[in-house]
């Protein structure tokens, strides 16, 4: 009987021993708020400062394997006893990361994976000058996605195809640094103006890139979202080229559609061509005749050939002016100071960017 | 009697497991000490182009806030050259970050003039409002940390608005924004070049630092580009350098596909139609990406000034002060050529070179496309060399391999060479040979 009593008492000792041994097996792991929370964990040893024995990695999927080093940051204890790894930097949903706890002679693991919601592709939702048919001095065409994307290495992956089917190589300047605007979603294409302009070597060497007379095909394939989500399929749009434009945009020629007093009708201003849009939306503004500004909204029609403002007030009596800043251009880039591929000396202003006023009545 | 000896046990069971469970709680709350490192510490908007200063004062050039912050640095000198040895950099400062290393940017690397520290600019993440860090690498520990700016001296400059009564009118244009294309200190001075998004138009401004709320834009810069066969005042400059040429303060530029001009230091100033001098070509299709200087030892012992331009897309062109002067000193380029020309260039094995700097009289520090990996590789190299021996497996690294008399002089140079390449143990006297 001894031996059972002394048994019964080892398994009791043994028993309560184990009940507060680190409940590794019971360790949840829960992200919140930028922390990496150890519930139910219990350390089987002292955590001191800097203490290392808690890491985060970033988990490389293709590999199954973690990558070191270890994320920055530290463990912290949240009181009561919890602790929870706080890194420097907030986890990022579309990455998975491996906790690990360095017991000797045991480690725990636990695998954090990304966001399983499924990712949704970018598309092209746009190409400007919307136009399918545009001059072979063509500078400049903006391409707009539907989502933000990635900034580099996207140019080889927009190719400039002719009606044989054959790529048109170096039509587009390439200068290191892709041109996106701020919010990411729209890429400039710049066509190489060493060919575009007459007169040069580039020119004569290689002509233009685009012929008129021919139809090429834009081809945007493959660009990745900045979570690395790619395009489904490419996107395609034809031009059919006509000769080229050597006709600079001229004030002139601009109709206004002036409303009345007291409506809320646009202001509109009608273009004979196509207007590139970037200036239809940066280079004219509207103001009172002594420079207050009018609240409203901006709108581009859909061929870029009419430029409309809507009064957040119904239109008051008095003079406005529009005032449009010299740089205006069209898709091939001439502008109001003249051509883009112009003779030197042959501008209207010495000054580029010259502000031009063109005051108008708004009466009952 | 049974029944007394099991509680007894119970008992003892109890005692031993309490005593038990208080021995294994941690002792209080101890952790990191409080002046942590944190996410706003560390973080900026955004970091794209790098250069340092006076006083070790580093200026960060940041492209969507159109701003250049000056921030005071500490560096304790480091007199001996010791190499970097990093492959997979762009790999390690990721998973410091909590990233793949897909979704990181290094935009820009320089060394810090006293403690030989690579100071990379990093966006962390790829969307919009991803922000950017300054990684400070330690050639002697290999250590990794972020630049903390809570506790250092920090200015920022606003460069969206030129000072006019358009940008009232206009407003900020949205649709447009500015990439920061070289920032670099001359004698006071903070010279900026960018390009605009949607615009080509080219953009050089001068600021004093320490900054004192005024700045200016030079009217514009004309150069005459030789592979286009015209004068051309819209492209940027991509990369620049000022230097001393026969004696005068110059601002050396190289541009796209790929003019090296030379302007004295003192036209560029507000207002001021610049007409820069074409005095090389250096290829064409091409972007010149760095343009550093220094000085090399020649082979009969005298000392040579260099400047050197590494590409995107060409080798390095390795020019003499004294050819570049003497280029100078001449009209310039004129008539049509696709390049190199107008200067004798020494073609230098740099073409997977991403950023380069100084790092010591004896070496430089790149970091370079591994072409094989994919990663980006953080490595000095011998200035003179300007490649790594254990780039390549030769005729001399073959185990049966003895150094002939009339090689004495090259396997000395492999002998300095291996150990800072990481290879020690490959020396002629490790290797008995």
């Amino acid at each position: 009987m001894g031996m059972l009593r002394v048994w019964i008492a080892w398994v009791l000792i043994w028993t309560g021993l184990m009940a507060c041994q680190p409940t590794r097996d019971g360790v949840h792991v829960r992200v919140q708020g930028g922390m990496v929370y150890l519930d139910n964990w219990t350390p089987s040893y002292d955590v001191i400062a800097d203490d290392d024995r808690v890491k985060l990695y970033v988990w490389d999927e293709e590999h199954q394997a973690p990558n070191k080093p270890a994320v920055a940051g530290k463990l912290v204890a949240t009181g009561n006893g919890a602790f929870a790894f706080a890194p420097i930097f907030p986890l990022d949903k579309h990455t998975s990361y491996l906790l690990t706890i360095d017991e000797p002679p045991s480690s725990f693991q636990h695998l954090i994976e990304r966001s399983s919601e499924p990712r949704v592709r970018p598309v092209v939702t746009h190409i400007y000058p919307s136009r399918d048919s545009l001059p072979e001095n063509l500078l400049r065409m903006y391409i707009q996605f539907s989502q933000p994307m990635k900034t580099i290495g996207n140019l080889e992956r927009i190719r400039i195809i002719d009606d044989e089917g054959l790529e048109v190589s170096h039509a587009i300047f390439n200068n290191v640094h892709e041109l996106w605007n701020a919010d990411q979603t729209q890429l400039t294409l710049l066509f190489d103006p060493a060919r575009v302009k007459t007169g040069l070597d580039a020119h004569e060497h290689y002509g233009r890139a685009l012929r008129a007379g021919r139809t090429y095909t834009i081809e945007v394939d493959g660009l990745e979202d900045v979570y690395g989500a790619a395009m489904d399929g490419s996107f395609r749009k034809s031009i059919h080229v006509t000769t080229e434009d050597r006709d600079p945009p001229s004030t002139d020629r601009w109709a206004l559609d002036i409303p009345e007093a007291g409506s809320h009708s646009p202001f509109v201003v009608r273009f004979p061509d196509t207007i590139d849009r970037l200036s239809l939306l940066s280079r004219l503004k509207l103001t009172m005749e002594n420079s207050t500004s009018v609240p409203g909204e901006v709108r581009v029609n859909k061929d870029e050939t009419a430029w409309m403002f809507i009064p957040e007030n119904p239109w008051k009596k008095g003079t406005y002016v529009l005032h449009v800043n010299a740089r205006l251009e069209d898709p091939a880039g001439n502008n109001l100071n003249g051509l883009f591929d112009h003779e030197a000396g042959s501008l209207l202003y010495e000054e580029e960017g010259v502000r031009i006023p063109l005051p108008f009545a708004i009466e009952d | 009697m049974k029944k007394y000896t099991l509680s007894l046990a119970s008992v003892v069971a109890l005692v031993v497991l309490i005593a038990g469970c208080t021995l294994n709680q941690p002792e209080a709350t101890m952790h990191v000490a409080s002046a942590d490192v944190n996410l706003s510490t560390v973080s900026l908007p955004g970091a794209t182009v790098l250069a340092f200063g006076p006083e070790n004062v580093l200026f960060v050039g940041d492209s969507k806030g159109a701003t250049v912050h000056a921030i005071a640095t500490e560096g304790i000198a480091l007199e001996d050259p010791v190499p970097f040895n990093m492959p997979g950099l762009d790999r390690t400062i990721a998973s410091m970050l909590g990233l793949n290393v897909t979704d990181i940017m290094i935009n820009d690397m320089k060394i810090h003039p006293a403690s030989q520290e690579a100071y990379v600019a990093v966006q962390r993440g790829l969307q919009p409002g991803a922000e950017s860090v300054i990684a400070i690498v330690s050639p002697t520990s290999g250590d990794i940390r972020f630049l903390d700016f809570s506790e250092t001296d920090h200015q920022t400059v606003t460069l969206a608005n030129p000072a006019s009564e358009e940008v009232m009118l206009w407003g900020d244009m949205p649709a447009s924004t500015l990439n920061i294309t070289d920032i670099d200190y001359h004698d006071g001075h903070l010279y900026v070049a960018g390009l605009t998004n949607g615009e080509f138009a080219s953009n050089l401004r001068k600021i004093p630092y320490p900054f004192d709320g005024s700045q200016s834009a030079v009217g514009s810069i004309e150069i005459y580009h030789a592979v286009h066969t015209q004068n051309e005042t819209r492209a940027p400059i991509r990369t620049m350098l000022f230097d001393e040429v026969d004696g005068v303060s110059t601002l050396l530029a190289s541009y796209t596909c790929t003019p090296l001009v030379t302007i004295p230091t003192s036209e560029v100033a507000e207002g001021n139609d610049v007409k820069g001098k074409t005095i090389a070509e250096l290829g064409f299709g091409n972007a010149p990406s760095d343009m550093i200087s220094f000085m090399t030892q020649e082979p009969d012992g005298s000392f040579d000034k260099k400047i050197l331009i590494t590409h995107k897309q060409r080798s390095g062109s390795l020019i003499s002060m004294k050819d570049l002067a003497a280029a100078n000193a001449g009209d310039g380029l004129k008539g049509m050529t696709m390049g190199p020309a107008g200067v004798e260039i020494f073609p230098v094995p740099t073409s997977s070179v991403m950023h380069i700097d100084n790092q010591n009289q004896m070496m430089l520090t790149v970091i370079r496309r591994n072409i094989d990996t994919g990663g980006a590789d953080l490595i000095s190299q011998l200035k003179g060399a300007y490649f790594r021996l254990s780039d390549f497996v030769s005729e001399y690294d073959f185990p049966d391999y003895a150094y002939p008399e009339e090689q004495a002089g090259t396997k000395q140079f492999h002998d300095m060479v291996k150990p800072m390449e990481g290879y020690p143990h490959l020396t002629s006297d490790q290797m008995n040979r």
